[in-house]
């Protein structure tokens, strides 16, 4: 879930972008300088991306009746690192804005920072901290974590935008976060049980390719 | 996708330069969110729907399918800020000052969606990379864009195959058994999408692959002064407007 274009205010549009900016600046040279050394990485790099990009189009039914997506932006950013998923989750966000309608391109900060730089550190950051002991756990939960890091900002983002009108920014998170509960838990869940079967998908592939 | 695709390289204003539709899209893009929603996001939302029915010849239906996508998060987000929670009760009440921000944000967004859609539905992608590379944007991260792009297209065209073969053995037939054929037809697309990305590259490694893809490009017009001077003349009138009344 993005925030739409149009839907922040002016103020708050400037700000997310100013501290998104750094992120995707240094993701830009990490991947320029991966690129340089490895020029044959353009091709994974963009099917990850395309991978992400097709995996938000997917719909997947939820518990509140609507449709949710996963965001896709946690295995790659335990496949790349961090920084580079800052600027194959900004791509994937531009397009997403300009071929779906979905997040927009004066959000793009904020949707950026949610989904391509505080989600994706997450995963990378829970992932690094538990893979010695129990692997797949560990890939399990930061996917989870780093999918509802991504909806947590998302929520605090719209309540500073938008506070309630008796209770303020607090009373606004609460009210964000309840309706976006009850779809984003389950789908956090099921978008780390989604990265498990990729990866031992992948790893039997490898196998059977060796 | 697909759609997006088809109607921007068909459309009336397809051949136009792209700077032309940048410049009117972004520039009342800006007008929406510095103006007052009401009713400065109408007249943003009048004069772009204007230019792609009237101008651009999109057909109306497309449009306003096109529009309709985002809907979802416009109904949701706008009915929990019509709420408002009572710190000392707890309880949830329908409050007219949220009321109001909802109908005016609702009315803003929409406005500047159609500002992106008519961006997306008039400019082929090409011609927008093209642009980028002219604004300085570095070669490989435009190569990566395009890749991403190119990629996602074959990656649509595979779900949508397993899709209707999921479809045909009952695989979507009712919710759960829906979310089950949906991970598993995610969880298939990764390897495949890397598996077209392994045989791209040795076939271009094959050719001399050194890390720069060569795309001709077809020859463009400049922009025309006649054409800028309508577009900056547009949305300086919508912004006055958006302001004065």
């Amino acid at each position: 879930m993005h925030i739409m274009e149009g839907y922040l205010p002016v103020s708050h549009a400037i700000l997310w972008t100013t501290v998104a900016a750094p992120f995707v600046v240094h993701g830009i040279r990490h991947l320029l300088h991966l690129l340089a050394n490895r020029p044959s990485d353009k091709l994974t790099l963009a099917a990850v991306g395309a991978y992400t990009l097709v995996l938000s189009a997917l719909k997947v039914p939820s518990v509140t009746g609507s449709s949710s997506h996963p965001t896709g932006t946690g295995l790659g950013a335990l496949l790349f690192g961090p920084p580079v998923m800052a600027v194959m989750g900004t791509i994937v966000l531009i397009f997403q804005a300009l071929l779906l309608a979905h997040g927009g391109l004066t959000t793009l900060g904020a949707n950026i920072f949610s989904m391509a730089v505080a989600g994706p550190w997450v995963a990378w950051l829970i992932f690094r901290l538990g893979r010695r002991r129990v692997r797949r756990v560990a890939l399990f939960l930061a996917v989870v974590m780093g999918t509802l890091v991504t909806y947590g900002v998302t929520a605090v983002q719209l309540a500073l935008a938008f506070p309630d009108p008796l209770s303020g920014v607090t009373g606004a998170m609460v009210k964000f976060l309840t309706v976006f509960g009850p779809t984003q838990i389950p789908l956090a869940i099921s978008e780390g049980l989604l990265t498990l079967v990729v990866i031992n998908i992948f790893i039997k592939n490898e196998k059977h390719d060796t | 996708m697909y759609l997006v695709d088809r109607l921007a390289c068909t459309n009336r204003l397809t051949a136009r330069h792209p700077l032309e539709k940048v410049l009117l899209a972004g520039g009342l893009l800006g007008t929406n969110i510095v103006v007052p929603p009401w009713p400065g996001a109408l007249l943003v939302l009048g004069t772009i729907t204007a230019a792609a029915i009237g101008v651009a010849r999109l057909p109306l239906r497309e449009w306003f399918r096109v529009l309709s996508w985002p809907m979802g998060f416009l109904l949701a987000g706008s009915s929990v800020m019509a709420l408002a929670v009572d710190p000392a009760s707890a309880v949830v009440s329908v409050h007219p000052e949220g009321v109001q921000t909802a109908v005016l944000t609702s009315l803003r967004a929409l406005a500047a969606v159609s500002c992106l859609a008519f961006l997306a539905l008039t400019t082929p992608m090409a011609d927008m990379g093209w642009l980028l590379s002219r604004a300085g944007i570095p070669l490989p991260l435009i190569e990566i864009s395009f890749l991403t792009y190119r990629f996602a297209i074959l990656l649509v065209e595979m779900a949508r195959h397993g899709v209707t073969a999921q479809k045909a053995r009952l695989g979507w037939h009712g919710p759960w058994r829906a979310a089950r054929a949906a991970h598993l037809l995610a969880a298939a697309l990764l390897p495949r999408a890397l598996e077209r990305a392994r045989r791209l590259e040795t076939g271009l490694t094959a050719r001399g692959f050194t890390g720069a893809l060569g795309v001709r490009q077809r020859d463009r017009l400049p922009p025309s002064s006649a054409g800028i001077a309508m577009v900056l003349g547009t949305v300086m009138a919508v912004a006055t407007a958006g302001v004065l009344l």
